[in-house]
């Protein structure tokens, strides 16, 4: 398929640390269709969140990517110049990062930050701060944040954990991106809140966003349309919540069950 | 209720209520006050010097040999006593603030900017040929100390005030760069560098709205500390000789010939001077380290 959002083939990641080459991505393939919610399942430090970033190309300087190809819409992510990869990035993707209070800058007003980003993603005349005002409280609303004029006013510091988390999500949606990278997203979040984040996801992808989404908990995994499960830089298995579930052979087996089962058919592969 | 209160307070005016936080933590420590009130009063000296001096034209070329050597504290009209030539101390140390202070001034304002802009741009591109480049030229320029490099320089060129201060800020840059470059190569991994980066924003974006605003804490702190180093390092110069020249009101030439000829004898010539020095020292170390608390937790 020619417009598949994402195409990964044989990716592999290292960082330079002084014991040497770490291998973190070894041989990763993954395909992405529109419109689903993909969720990427590993313990932590299996490489989803570098997985994540290489896609991206914001991977820290000491990483060095040692082959593999990654692919958005059949052109390559790894070859392209930085003007073409800022466009890539300004009007294709957008990622929300494990820790929503570090990704908002703490020496700046949500309103001043939120400008900035909507400046950069369209054409736009007017220049007043006033003029901006009703988009900010229409993204503000639609992330569901009570009080949206205070919340513009406010500096990070002065909000708490939840609604910095759809602060961000908030900037992540202003230019309407096709592919939305979520790190781990409901981490640190409470039930309540859980559950608003994923009908919102859901609403999301019924717009035709794909999501990719990474997590190490069942409850998320349980939520999207198409998991891979991943191990030590691999993906060791791939499907449907469902299929996975039935591919362990039990009637009764829940995720977590699933997620051991090949865990375990992996290891005593490899020994 | 307690609740809409607190919704109310807040939503008031959200810079003010950072103001407010900032001048509570500055304010813990009555040192840093003592600090900036000595700094502003030294400031205001500074600036209005010329108007406020009972006799401006103390200054300069001026001789009124009658009233030589009078001591401090016995004639109302000049409390800080006269020197060999007639000329009132408190009107030429206060003549001297200025120009301390505007040789502060003018090293930092040379200083800071290109230091800071080195910095940042090496520290946002940690790890390669830039960062490289920037950092090993400031280190050549470290390794020199300041008032040796502003030594030869104004031995070699002719001593004047403005050779002094290009040779101090010649040397003076690298520190800034040091400084910027360790703060902003640690914000470089930020989430909220990283998001601007998704997002595509420029290079020129990210370094000077995300990192910098970030960076000026440590940088504020800096340049207020420095504050008393530059004109410790001014008055070290015209005190060799090699900078301000008489009859200049400089602190440093001031502490200098009077303390050469005149010194314990007429001790207030020199002495008053000198306490000028280490008054306007001191109030910025005080204010710098208000400062400082201000911007750390």
């Amino acid at each position: 398929m020619a417009d598949r959002p994402i195409e990964i083939s044989d990716l592999y990641v290292g960082y330079k640390t002084y014991r040497g080459i770490s291998k973190v991505l070894n041989g990763v393939h993954l395909t992405v269709d529109a419109g689903e919610k993909i969720g990427i399942i590993g313990e932590s430090g299996c490489g989803k969140t570098t997985t994540m970033k290489t896609i991206l190309q914001i991977l820290p300087t000491n990483a060095m990517i040692q082959g593999g190809e990654v692919h958005f819409r059949s052109k390559n992510v790894l070859r392209m110049s930085k003007k073409e990869l800022n466009e890539l990035r300004r009007k294709h993707m957008a990622m929300i990062f494990q820790d929503p209070t570090a990704a908002l800058n703490p020496v700046f007003k949500i309103e001043t930050q939120l400008i900035d980003i909507i400046k950069s993603s369209e054409e736009y005349e007017v220049k007043k701060k006033e003029d901006f005002r009703p988009k900010c409280i229409r993204l503000l609303k639609e992330v569901a944040l009570p009080d949206p004029e205070r919340v513009l006013d406010s500096y990070p510091f002065q909000l708490s954990g939840g609604m910095r988390q759809r602060v961000s999500l908030a900037c992540a949606i202003v230019h309407n991106p096709p592919l939305l990278f979520l790190d781990e997203p409901t981490v640190g979040l409470d039930p309540e809140l859980r559950v608003t984040f994923w009908e919102h996801f859901s609403s999301l992808t019924d717009q035709g966003i794909t999501i990719i989404i990474s997590s190490h908990t069942m409850d998320d995994a349980a939520h999207c349309d198409r998991l891979a499960f991943m191990r030590e830089g691999r993906f060791i298995a791939g499907g449907t919540p469902d299929e996975l579930r039935k591919a362990t052979g039990q009637a009764e087996a829940t995720l977590e069950d699933a997620f051991i089962y090949f865990i375990h058919r992996e290891d005593s592969r490899d020994s | 209720m307690e609740k809409m209160r607190l919704f109310k307070t807040i939503k008031q005016s959200p810079r003010w209520e950072y103001a407010k936080r900032m001048w509570y933590k500055f304010s813990r420590s009555p040192l840093s006050i003592a600090g900036l009130l000595i700094s502003s009063v030294c400031i205001f000296i500074g600036l209005f010097a010329p108007y406020i001096v009972p006799y401006p034209e103390h200054g300069g070329l001026f001789h009124n040999f009658e009233d030589r050597f009078i001591p401090p504290f016995q004639n109302s009209s000049y409390i800080l006593g006269t020197d060999y030539y007639g000329r009132d101390v408190l009107t030429r140390t206060m003549l001297g603030f200025q120009y301390s202070l505007m040789m502060a001034g003018t090293v930092l304002s040379l200083v800071v900017v290109p230091g800071v802009i080195l910095g940042l741009v090496a520290g946002y591109h940690k790890g390669r040929w830039v960062d490289t480049v920037i950092m090993r030229i400031s280190d050549v320029f470290i390794a020199v100390p300041p008032l040796v490099l502003a030594l030869g320089i104004c031995s070699v060129l002719e001593p004047n005030i403005f050779n002094a201060m290009m040779a101090v800020s010649l040397m003076w840059w690298p520190w800034y760069a040091r400084l910027t470059y360790n703060v902003s190569s640690a914000m470089r991994n930020e989430y909220f560098v990283q998001a601007a980066e998704v997002m595509g924003a420029s290079t020129f974006h990210i370094i000077f709205k995300e990192i910098l605003p970030n960076c000026l804490g440590p940088i504020l702190t800096k340049v207020t500390l420095d504050v008393g180093w530059v004109i410790l390092i001014g008055s070290a110069l015209s005190f060799v000789g090699l900078g301000a020249q008489p009859p200049t009101p400089d602190l440093g030439t001031m502490v200098a010939t009077n303390a050469e000829k005149y010194m314990p004898d007429f001790w207030w010539t020199s002495i008053f001077p000198a306490l000028g020095i280490a008054i306007i020292i001191l109030g910025f170390n005080l204010l710098g380290d208000g400062v400082r608390d201000m911007f750390t937790e």
